[in-house]
């Protein structure tokens, strides 16, 4: 038997894998599905640079004949999901959205994290768009699924845009200023960058070494949290059963809020909507303190330092050796590697000191006020206009790729694992998002106050981008040719 | 370790040496450009400086650990 493409887009990661083992749809009828929602999606979004629909299906044939003859690879088996376009899969070219690029050869071997999740059995639809070597915010041309004038954010925004739209139920992203985080509050979805070094990052195309870390956007937080488990366990995620969240509630829940720095410079609508969230989670019971952090700016100063200096450093190659290459880097990124060769050893090496400090810091802010999570806001603003990418309705003229890195960057700093998920709706039905960070090697404890958060702010139970529901048609999927 | 933070300006040498080691691998590039660069730049090392690093570990090997890691 078999769903409606609409409703069985519309279900989580586990709620298919349920149906799969029941025999009510296959993998098959969900990738064909998907394959739809890409087709009828694209034109607007933008979020793929390559779709292999030959390949997904086989793939889908593959896990439908696993699963039919009692082998389970446990929870993403047969679940279509994407892959941004600095990871390597096999037989396809990395171009990581940069012309400079374009005659890449196929990879020929997968990505560390690609591998897991093939080897968790999940369907690799294809690749998602990306902000240029993952330096930015923007991930043109992919726009937002909530307006589509509006951009996505980045740099993983085509994984973002396509989890939203139901093109895929999954995704992986790379964060090393916010590029999981912040697409992922733009586009009203949930992205998990964990702690630095948790995960590998063999086969990812580098943007700063000492920052990046890799991770999975997916709709809720449970399904974030499926993805997280097969990536941590190279693919084995234990069963779907194994993976139930324990029964823990609010009022075991204590919040730090750390309102100077991440509460600054915000659009109002933001201010009130993730204070009207947090007064939420109060009134159900969870204990929220005040946990000021003095060092944010800094922690954000000294992440931003060792980007720039490394991203520099990964290109200079090119520049120095291909300059013809080089020459085709877009414009941003050329002055980012060609001015970045004048930043001092001596500066990197104090920001690189600096961050032990600034781990040391916050570590000490848990302690102290004794919290389970510190909640702040992901972004300033929701998604801007990609006519205009400056944010000026903050109290501070600043250009997107600043304002947006603002209030993820300082994490990037401490290296904690931190979840991003959708809080509420603005006036313009634009998503805000707020951040939960948590304790490195305490990941479970984090998944399951995020989990608890989600239920409480309840944004996934009544908001779906309007693109989602055009192409809601509520019929069968149709074949993919 | 926070510290009120003093703000900087680039100097025009300092953004005569980030446009020279610019153009030696992009001609291209402007002196517009560079000087906003070198100010991103200017102001996040004048929010570090704002920092007391006497206390900091001089190791720059990070771990994202919160666990006590002997010193070397």
């Amino acid at each position: 038997m078999m769903s409606s493409g609409g409703a069985l887009l519309s279900s989580s990661i586990r709620e298919i894998g349920v149906g799969y083992r029941a025999r009510s749809w296959s993998p098959v009828d969900v990738t064909r599905a998907v394959l739809s929602r890409i087709e009828i999606t694209e034109p607007s979004l933008h979020a793929w640079v390559r779709v292999d629909s030959e390949r997904a299906l086989a793939s889908a044939a593959k896990a439908e004949r696993e699963i039919e003859a009692g082998t389970d690879r446990g929870p993403l088996h047969g679940i279509p999901v994407g892959i941004k376009d600095i990871f390597d899969v096999a037989g396809w070219p990395t171009r990581c959205g940069s012309a400079s690029l374009d005659d890449a050869p196929p990879a020929v071997a997968n990505s560390q994290s690609v591998q897991a999740l093939i080897d968790g059995g999940a369907t690799i639809l294809g690749k998602t768009t990306t902000q240029e070597f993952a330096a930015g915010t923007i991930s043109p041309p992919a726009r937002n699924p909530w307006h589509p004038q509006r951009i996505p954010g980045g740099s993983s925004g085509g994984s973002a845009a396509a989890v939203a739209v139901g093109a895929c139920f999954g995704a992986m992203g790379s964060d090393t200023g916010g590029s999981i985080r912040i697409p992922a509050a733009a586009c009203g979805v949930t992205g998990f960058k964990p702690a630095f070094g948790q995960l590998g990052v063999d086969g990812v195309f580098p943007l700063s070494w000492s920052l990046d870390t890799i991770g999975p956007i997916a709709r809720t937080v449970d399904d974030t949290r499926l993805m997280w488990s097969a990536l941590r366990n190279r693919g084995s995620a234990g069963p779907l059963e194994d993976l139930d969240g324990a029964a823990v509630d609010l009022r075991h829940l204590r919040i730090g809020v750390s309102r100077a720095y991440f509460f600054d410079a915000l659009q109002p609508e933001v201010r009130s909507s993730v204070c009207g969230a947090i007064d939420k989670l109060s009134a159900l019971g969870a204990t929220v303190v005040d946990a000021p952090w003095p060092d944010a700016a800094a922690a954000r100063a000294c992440a931003f330092l060792i980007n720039r200096v490394e991203t520099a450093a990964v290109h200079e190659p090119v520049a120095v050796e291909e300059p013809d290459r080089f020459a085709r880097y877009g414009a941003d990124l050329r002055l980012r590697v060609a001015a970045g060769r004048g930043i001092s050893a001596t500066l990197y090496l104090k920001a690189m000191r600096a961050r032990a400090g600034f781990k040391d810091s916050i570590a000490r802010l848990f302690a102290e006020h004794q919290i389970d999570i510190l909640l702040v806001p992901s972004l300033p603003t929701t998604a801007i206009s990609a006519d205009r990418l400056v944010v000026t309705d903050t109290g501070v003229d600043e250009s997107v790729g600043v304002a947006w890195t603002r209030l993820t960057m300082p994490f990037n700093a401490t290296g904690q694992p931190v979840i991003a998920l959708p809080c509420s709706l603005d006036r313009d039905h634009l998503p805000i998002g707020i951040q939960l960070a948590g304790i490195p090697g305490q990941e479970r404890a984090l998944f399951e106050a995020a989990a608890l958060v989600e239920g409480a702010l309840a944004f996934h139970t009544t908001n779906e981008p309007p693109v989602r529901s055009v192409t809601s048609n509520g019929g069968h999927p149709k074949a993919d040719s | 370790m926070a510290m009120e933070p003093k703000l900087f300006e680039a100097s025009p040498e300092e953004v005569q040496s980030f446009l020279i080691r610019a153009r030696q691998v992009d001609p291209r590039c402007e002196e517009a450009a560079v000087r906003g660069y070198v100010r991103e730049i200017v102001d996040a090392e004048a929010v570090l400086d704002a920092v007391n690093l006497r206390l900091a570990p001089l190791s720059v090997v990070f771990s994202a650990s919160w666990e006590v890691e002997p010193s070397q």
